[in-house]
């Protein structure tokens, strides 16, 4: 058995996961699970464990097939037939407030959000646009920046009317917001690598991937000037202030805390290992604690009971790749390229899963405020809320897919529940009789993984779907496609296009010069 | 056997950045016009254009393996045969 990943731009995974066993994953690879894929650990079986055989030599170890091998079958049972999710007792404790979809108005795609007031400011591919969130059902489109486009990708409203934009090839934007539905470019500041930003009194601190944390002086908002470039960071993508520190989540160092006793002049303090590659980072209203969404590895907090030395207290895996954090109030929101997942931190120190919501497209941003959390959700501005006092369960299987060898055998998908109820799986019913599903087990507690695995004996084509029914409150049934044969696609056993591309360093790949091995070809995107 | 990432429309400085970060060990193709990602889009029926998309080209260069979504399994296999000489 292997594992199983859970993302969608999940490419790079599948030459991590079969060299990498359960985490913590050997250092240097790790990197590929921390921005990409989460590994599922549940799935990590003996047969597996210590096999290296991931890069492009996964010949040679012969036993690399299906994942019908070795599965005692004294582990599962049968799922009982029929796809009716009944009524479910529960109610979904985080639901969807209201929702804009921005490719209606422009060609955007949106990968930072930031909130001001009645307005949400927006930057991705195809630039920087506002919101306006005054009703939060009815979020409405008010206007983009004429000038700029691109890749813009991080945006803070700063005081007066300024806006700062960053753009991690160009630099820093400074525009004027007092028109929000049509900024205007006041001034820039070219440097390469500015990310994330935050700022406190006349200080705009702005963190920088080339490893170091810009200091300007903003007496002027809309005339930024530098005063201070505090090197030391290795790869810094977020920066926000408790007290007289900064903490910034560098993806190479982890957590690092910066002093702010001359706020002219940072000073390093340290920097402390998260469990993951750091990427976004926020902190409690109290300053007890600060939340760092550590890609793979979940969310991870730290106590900051001393400020100038946090103290991890653990991360919390909430499947696929953790990207960004906000809190918001009493609770801590978090977003995972899929999903919007809510804790509770009445305890700041202690977060607990309230639950998960799928987002429409790919969750790449969120902010917050008491009421409710907004995330840029690619094509989409979502506003997600959750109800108090309340439980529910949360399925959420690793798959829409399967393909299962023609020649029959089987395949398994993970089924996770990522509330804080337990989950019951209710029933399956495929669309053909020749397939059977069972599952290692009808009842998941919360945070729990079990396998769902789908077999048949071969035979004629399978062209198939299989209804799953449980007690999910959100959507209590899921529909998977199975194929068996992979007959379906015009493309196999065609021959493939020849193509002569170059790589990075200049050189070039031409298919047809690889005839006599195989090839495995991954079309992917960056975002 | 050869592992090629390939990124379409995609421009050399973004992708550069991600190679940066994550230092795959295996070679990144840049397709920026997108026209190799067009012409194996259309010779497929891909249920949606959404990334990824995964082939795997057989030792005769006959498609043996695409999928629209990611299956570790069903990969490792197809491959598996290959290099079993199915």
């Amino acid at each position: 058995m292997r594992h199983r990943t859970l993302c969608r731009s999940a490419l790079l995974a599948l030459l991590l996961a079969p060299a990498c066993g359960p985490e913590p994953c050997p250092e240097g690879s790790s990197r590929w699970a921390d921005d990409l894929c989460h590994l599922d650990e549940t799935e990590g079986g003996a047969d597996d464990s210590g096999q290296p055989t991931g890069g492009d030599d996964t010949g040679g170890t012969g036993d690399t097939g299906g994942d019908d091998t070795g599965a005692p079958d004294a582990n599962w049972r049968d799922v009982p037939a029929g796809c009716d999710p009944g009524t479910s007792p529960h109610q979904d404790p985080v639901y969807e407030v209201g929702s804009y979809f921005v490719q209606g108005d422009l060609f955007a795609e949106g990968t930072d959000i930031e909130l001001d007031g009645d307005v949400a400011w927006t930057a991705g591919q195809g630039g920087v646009w506002s919101v306006d969130i005054s009703d939060p059902e009815k979020p409405r489109y008010l206007g983009k920046a004429e000038e700029g486009g691109g890749r813009w990708y991080h945006v803070l409203p700063g005081p007066d009317d300024a806006l700062y934009v960053t753009n991690r090839e160009r630099g820093m934007t400074v525009m004027n917001r007092s028109n929000p539905a049509s900024p205007k470019v006041v001034g820039e500041t070219a440097s390469e690598g500015p990310a994330g930003m935050t700022m406190r009194d006349d200080r705009l601190y702005v963190a920088n991937m080339l490893g170091s944390l810009e200091t300007y002086d903003i007496s002027d908002p809309l005339d930024p000037v530098p005063l201070d470039e505090l090197g030391g960071l290795a790869n810094a993508w977020a920066v926000k202030i408790s007290g007289d520190h900064a903490y910034v989540a560098d993806n190479t160092l982890g957590l690092v805390v910066v002093d702010l006793g001359d706020p002219d002049a940072p000073a390093l303090v340290g920097s402390f290992e998260t469990a993951g590659g750091a990427q976004d980072l926020d902190i409690s209203a109290d300053g007890s604690a600060v939340y760092v969404a550590t890609g793979g590895a979940g969310v991870e907090t730290f106590s900051l009971a001393d400020p100038t030395a946090p103290e991890s207290l653990g991360a919390i895996d909430v499947d696929n790749a953790v990207i960004s954090v906000a809190v918001g109030g009493d609770t801590l929101w978090a977003v995972n390229h899929q999903d919007v997942v809510a804790f509770d931190i009445a305890l700041p120190t202690s977060p607990v899963l309230v639950n998960t919501e799928q987002t429409e497209q790919f969750s790449m941003h969120v902010a917050a405020d008491a009421e409710r959390s907004w995330v840029a959700d690619w094509g989409y501005i979502t506003s997600f809320a959750t109800v108090e006092g309340t439980a529910g369960p949360d399925a959420s299987f690793s798959t829409g897919q399967v393909f299962l060898p023609g020649d029959g055998g089987s395949a398994t998908l993970q089924l996770h529940n990522l509330g804080n109820a337990e989950l019951e799986l209710l029933g399956a019913e495929p669309s053909d009789e020749r397939l059977s599903v069972q599952a290692e087990s009808l009842t998941l507690d919360p945070g729990e993984a079990g396998g769902v695995r789908v077999s048949w004996d071969g035979g004629e084509a399978l062209d198939a779907t299989l209804c799953l029914a449980t007690d999910d409150p959100d959507e209590p049934t899921v529909e998977i496609t199975i194929s068996g044969d992979q007959d379906g696609n015009p493309a196999l056993g065609t021959d493939a296009p020849d193509f002569t591309l170059r790589d990075l360093e200049g050189r070039n790949y031409t298919l047809s010069h690889a005839i006599g091995r195989p090839v495995f070809i991954a079309f992917f995107a960056t975002w | 056997m050869e592992v090629w990432a390939i990124a379409s429309g995609e421009e050399a400085d973004t992708v550069q950045g991600y190679v940066d970060v994550l230092g795959p060990t295996f070679p990144v193709l840049m397709d920026t016009n997108g026209k190799v990602h067009e012409e194996y889009s259309q010779s497929s029926a891909f249920p949606s254009a959404a990334y990824p998309q995964d082939w795997v080209i057989g030792t005769d260069g006959k498609v043996v393996y695409v999928n629209n979504s990611f299956e570790v399994d069903a990969v490792v296999t197809a491959i598996d045969n290959e290099l079993d000489g199915g």
